[in-house]
């Protein structure tokens, strides 16, 4: 009745009351009618107050369109107009005109079958799009709920069968006990303030002291800083004496370390919130446990990845990576001081400790132990380069016995963790059929989409109610996602184990034969193949900084080769073949004999390079980009700048005319002791 | 006298068209027109003629145009098409025969619907 409250005296010409109250039609013509102003057409029309109350109810009630109200209302008023001018009371006519509601309903059925053919098509369309549109929408809550009540089946305690060989070894064959003892030793030496004891920034603290000793070997040799733009000057300084007082300091801390190098294997049990050990949790500064929930055996936690290898905590990769670096500081110490027999005990220390810490195979753990390698590749290449003399006769025999002795299979990137990672994830966020297949559940794209921001726990949100059932839907299956996960990780082996000039980039780096780089590209696909695109794209270099160690060991063997021939031969031999090595190092880039010869003076490796030609050792010049090695930009020894360079059918890149020299020896000035 | 629902549904509209097959007429018009020339038989509520007049309008039996009378006042007025012609003639036939019938059996007396056009002058 909101039109009975219209008030009659209202004025009905106001301008913007008629422009409301015009057809479009009008509008665009420039005429503004007011003609759809029904209280308009009934005051015009100055019939009594009741019968304008019965024309207004009566045409409210039919529910037609505006213009066919007006239209009514026009033909309503106009008769009772009629009617008073014959003389005829308003109750008569009234009472003549019936019930306004089944008028309405005869005026409404009547008009409708005036409407055209178009217009009762699209009425009817509305009509039917609209209970379709209703039915979809019921369909698909009843599609949420179900969605909503399904609960994946976490069958297999991955976390624990990746645990259960560091379970069994004994404490007494375990390193991580002495690492963090030789590392609490440190501590107690340097905090808490360990740059007032040694001048060492605070923000630095040990990696500081070890950059520091970095430096300062370096910068105790002219030749190595003779070259333009060297960026590498930390912008402290230790004197010798500083650096004698600190290792004097740590020779309990070294030896406690060297003792673990012994042992069998890390033996630190990987948890999610880290290690339960109270020992463990003050020395990682992790603060008290939180326990676990107390679901039963097979109950479905909160937390999806509750227990799950992705939320596993790897708090001590930092520390064995400290651990390797207090030794690596130790040798590039040693070497300065002519002791390079002390160096390779800490070398071969630190290969043991990059040993363990690849176990478990997850790629977080092998990436770590492939950086300890390098550290001693660094200080093997760097030692070589500007203090040979530092090494007898014997420390050669002993750094490439201690080289050749490596086990092969540290430079192949095991994936097998990374395969039960999948799998655990796959049976945390997807339902099971008891087939292998399944569907994304609510909890688990809750889970997912915490992944990597701490979120995932408490219940579901009304987007996630409403958007898992076509997520779900869209996304990959379980046995979809499981079959591209397998594939694309087999292709990952297959690089792994092939030669690095011979690796089929295009394999590692696709899913389902698309590039990884185009699945972002629209919503659809990036909604596709989620998660396998969350967790995927990291492998790809790991697997080439395989790559990059092998090649590294091989430079550090020839190099130390080389240094046993310049001893030889008495200068420095001019071919690989005069220098007579054991074995010949390779190009990882074109898989051909490293490229070796004499420049002004010196001795030097030199790879291809990206633009894949050989420029007789000229380093590149005309890169404005960071590709470092024995170059203008710095001085950096190995193949790590090659990273993003190396595999089969990559174009030469034209923009880095010249090599990359990945070490340069001395002028051969220096005497071996 | 009032007609039967179901007899005044198919009386109606043939009423109307007989009504307007004399010339054009608006809506109170035709409700007084039918109540006088019916005398009261064919009496039909406002709320009965208007969607009436809508359906025949519908089915392209009568046409409207709304324009101001000679007394100023604007009004819709009602014509037959050359299709609710042919339908009143057809309707006219069939009510004769059932009218033929009824007073054959004596229903009725008189006819009902004898062809009598009556020229109906303007009402201001």
């Amino acid at each position: 009745m909101q039109e009975h409250e219209h008030d009659h005296e209202i004025a009905h010409d106001g301008l913007w009351r008629r422009l409301r109250h015009t057809p479009l039609t009008d509008t665009l013509r420039g005429r503004v009618t007011g003609s759809l102003d029904r209280e308009a057409i009934i005051a015009r029309s100055g019939i009594p107050p009741a019968l304008a109350t019965l024309v207004r109810e009566t045409v409210r009630s039919t529910g037609l369109h505006r213009d066919e109200k007006a239209e009514v209302a026009r033909d309503l008023a106009e008769h009772f107009r009629d009617g008073i001018d014959r003389g005829e009371s308003p109750e008569r006519l009234e009472e003549d005109f019936g019930d306004p509601a089944a008028a309405a309903a005869l005026i409404r059925r009547s008009m409708m079958r005036k409407r055209s053919w178009c217009s009762r098509q699209a009425g009817l369309g509305v009509k039917v799009s609209a209970a379709a549109l209703v039915l979809l929408i019921s369909i698909y809550l009843v599609v949420a709920f179900n969605d909503w009540r399904q609960s994946p089946n976490i069958a297999v305690d991955h976390l624990a069968a990746m645990n259960a060989p560091i379970a069994a070894t004994p404490v007494s064959e375990r390193a991580w006990p002495l690492i963090r003892e030789g590392l609490t030793m440190s501590r107690g030496l340097v905090d808490p303030e360990p740059h007032l004891e040694i001048g060492v920034p605070a923000a630095e603290t040990r990696r500081g002291i070890h950059a520091e000793l970095v430096t300062h070997a370096r910068e105790g040799l002219p030749h190595w800083y003779d070259g333009p733009g060297n960026d590498r000057d930390s912008g402290s300084r230790l004197s010798p004496e500083e650096i004698e007082a600190f290792f004097a300091g740590h020779e309990e801390a070294r030896r406690t370390l060297l003792a673990a190098a012994t042992r069998r294997n890390l033996g630190f049990e990987i948890m999610p919130g880290g290690p339960e050990d109270p020992l463990d949790r003050a020395f990682l500064d992790l603060g008290p446990s939180v326990p676990a929930s107390a679901d039963g055996p097979g109950a479905v936690p909160v937390d999806p990845f509750e227990g799950s290898l992705i939320n596993a905590s790897l708090p001590h990769l930092g520390s064995v990576r400290a651990a390797a670096r207090l030794l690596d500081a130790d040798a590039r110490k040693a070497l300065i001081e002519g002791d390079a027999a002390r160096a390779i005990e800490d070398f071969e220390a630190m290969f043991e400790l990059g040993r363990m810490v690849r176990e478990p195979s997850i790629i977080l753990n092998q990436l770590v132990g492939a950086a300890i390698d390098q550290l001693v590749f660094q200080s093997i290449l760097d030692g070589i380069a500007t203090m040979p003399g530092s090494f007898t006769d014997a420390d050669l025999r002993s750094a490439v016995a201690m080289l050749e002795g490596l086990d092969e299979s540290r430079f192949v990137i095991d994936l097998e963790g990374e395969r039960l990672l999948f799998e655990d994830l796959a049976q945390r966020i997807y339902t099971d059929d008891g087939d292998g297949d399944g569907r994304l559940t609510m909890r688990g794209m809750q889970g997912v989409n915490g992944i990597g921001t701490g979120g995932g726990t408490g219940g579901p949100s009304v987007l996630q109610f409403l958007a898992t059932p076509m997520f779900s839907r869209v996304m990959l299956s379980r046995a979809e996602a499981l079959r591209l996960w397998n594939e694309i990780f087999d292709a990952y082996e297959v690089a792994a184990g092939a030669p690095a000039w011979e690796i089929d980039r295009e394999s590692i780096s696709s899913i389902d034969g698309r590039n990884l780089d185009d699945l972002g590209s629209s919503s659809l696909s990036s909604m596709r193949y989620f998660p396998l695109t969350l967790l995927v794209p990291a492998i790809d270099n790991a697997i080439l900084m395989g790559h990059v160690g092998r090649a590294d060991r091989d430079l550090a063997t020839a190099v130390v080769g080389v240094e046993a021939a310049r001893r030889r031969l008495g200068g420095w031999p001019t071919s690989l073949e005069e220098a007579e090595l054991a074995r010949l190092p390779i190009d990882p880039v074109d898989g051909r004999r490293l490229a070796y010869g004499i420049i002004e003076g010196r001795p030097s490796f030199w790879s291809i390079g990206p633009d894949r030609d050989e420029d007789g050792g000229t380093a590149i010049t005309t890169t404005s980009k960071d590709l470092a090695g024995w170059g203008p930009r710095r001085n950096e020894a190995g193949f790590g700048s090659l990273t993003g360079f190396l595999g089969a059918g990559i174009p030469p890149e034209d923009g880095y005319d010249g090599d990359v020299v990945v070490w340069r020896g001395g002028d051969g000035e220096v005497s071996p002791r | 006298m009032r007609i039967e629902r179901e007899l005044m549904r198919g009386a109606g509209p043939v009423a109307v068209l007989s009504l307007l097959s004399n010339g054009e007429m608006y809506g109170y018009e035709l409700v007084e027109a039918l109540a006088a020339r019916t005398e009261g038989v064919l009496d039909m509520g406002q709320s009965t003629l208007y969607p009436l007049l809508y359906n025949l309008e519908a089915k392209g039996l009568v046409d409207s145009e709304r324009r101001r009378s000679d007394h100023g006042r604007e009004r819709k007025y009602y014509t037959l098409t050359g299709s609710g012609r042919r339908r009143l003639e057809a309707e006219r036939a069939q009510w004769q025969a059932v009218t033929g019938a009824m007073r054959e059996l004596g229903v009725v007396v008189r006819g009902l619907l004898q062809p009598a056009p009556v020229a109906f002058p303007a009402v201001a």
